[in-house]
């Protein structure tokens, strides 16, 4: 496929969270300008950060005198899940040029990531494709925030419309995409109610962090019996 | 459209270390050989971050969000992503209206 084609296939794979990131881009806007925050400051944190949970956490945080090292220690906290993220995905970038994949660890994001992830399980990842769907993501992430700004308090309560459901909507589809087997399900198990009681009891974004781990050690254990010599799934004919 | 300076150096800041979340897990990959559990373990990475995003946002905000995630979970095995956004939104409206 060209170059062309596979940059356009990115951008329509993800279309459905551009439509859902635009309502959350706007609400951003405009609370960010609410926040004291100037409408280029406010376009300028989105083009840059381009994290929507952080920039979120952090505006509400925003305040003077301005919190320096809780903003810095909120950044961590809420985005060390890149860390995994990336190293998943760094199994995938063979087809990358040095410069590629670390200008595509740029745009990485929860929604980009897993869907190239999906793509990488069905087909080689292109460059083509990754930058088709996380330049998409970022432009309508960063113009939503900049509109939205520009409008000021004037939007409504996006509650009203069910558009502050829209992302966990999105996050449910892409989630059912990646179920394979039985492991799956106890990973899911695992993730979402460790990480929904580490969110009840524990302060901070913790819990993205703890479910995480919760699901990924659940799944090694799954895994570690493969290890063992006698176990030929897949080595016998059937 | 002023540009205050303890803004921009704080989202200077707030960028640097995303940006050092973002290249870290690049970098130690380019480095390590995983055995069978730990091939294991990256394959659950999507679904066990992603599952830790979600699920305090789907489960502890209340009966409308909860009913709504299952719905959306139970559409989105079978129907593409826009059916399953529609699906979502539209549910947790009628269920914060009939739920409270």
């Amino acid at each position: 496929m060209s170059v062309r084609k596979e940059f356009a296939a990115g951008a329509f794979a993800i279309s459905p969270v551009l439509a859902a990131a635009v309502p959350i881009a706007l609400l951003f806007g405009t609370l960010s300008v609410s926040k004291g925050l100037s409408i280029a400051e406010t376009f300028l944190m989105s083009i840059t950060v381009y994290a929507g949970a952080l920039q979120f956490v952090a505006i509400d945080q925003w305040g003077d005198p301005l919190p320096v090292g809780l903003l810095a220690f909120t950044a961590l906290v809420v985005n060390i899940r890149h860390v995994l993220m990336g190293a998943s995905l760094g199994r995938s970038l063979g087809g990358f040029s040095p410069l590629q994949k670390y200008a595509g660890m740029f745009l990485l994001t929860d929604e980009g990531w897993a869907f190239a992830e999906q793509r990488a399980r069905r087909a080689a990842l292109t460059p083509a494709f990754y930058f088709g769907s996380g330049l998409a993501l970022w432009f309508t992430w960063s113009t939503g925030t900049l509109v939205g700004a520009l409008l000021g308090t004037g939007l409504g309560d996006p509650a009203a419309f069910g558009f502050d459901f829209a992302f966990t909507a999105v996050f449910i589809a892409i989630l059912t995409g990646f179920w394979s087997n039985w492991r799956t399900g106890a990973v899911l198990l695992a993730s979402g109610a460790v990480s929904a009681l580490v969110k009840l009891a524990v302060p901070d974004a913790w819990y993205i962090m703890a479910g995480a781990a919760a699901g990924i050690i659940v799944a090694a254990v799954l895994h570690a019996e493969d290890e063992t010599p006698n176990h030929t799934d897949g080595l016998m004919p059937s | 459209m002023a540009l205050d300076p303890h803004n921009l150096l704080l989202i200077a800041l707030v960028t640097a270390v995303t940006l050092a979340t973002r290249v870290g897990g690049a970098l130690i990959m380019a480095r390590v050989q995983l055995g069978p559990s730990a091939k294991g373990a990256f394959e659950a990475m999507p679904v066990a971050v992603m599952t830790a995003v979600l699920a305090p946002a789907a489960l502890t905000q209340g009966w409308p969000e909860a009913l709504a995630a299952v719905i959306a979970i139970v559409v989105g095995l079978r129907a593409p992503m826009y059916v399953v956004l529609i699906t979502g939104m539209v549910c947790v409206v009628l269920f914060r209206m009939w739920l409270s």
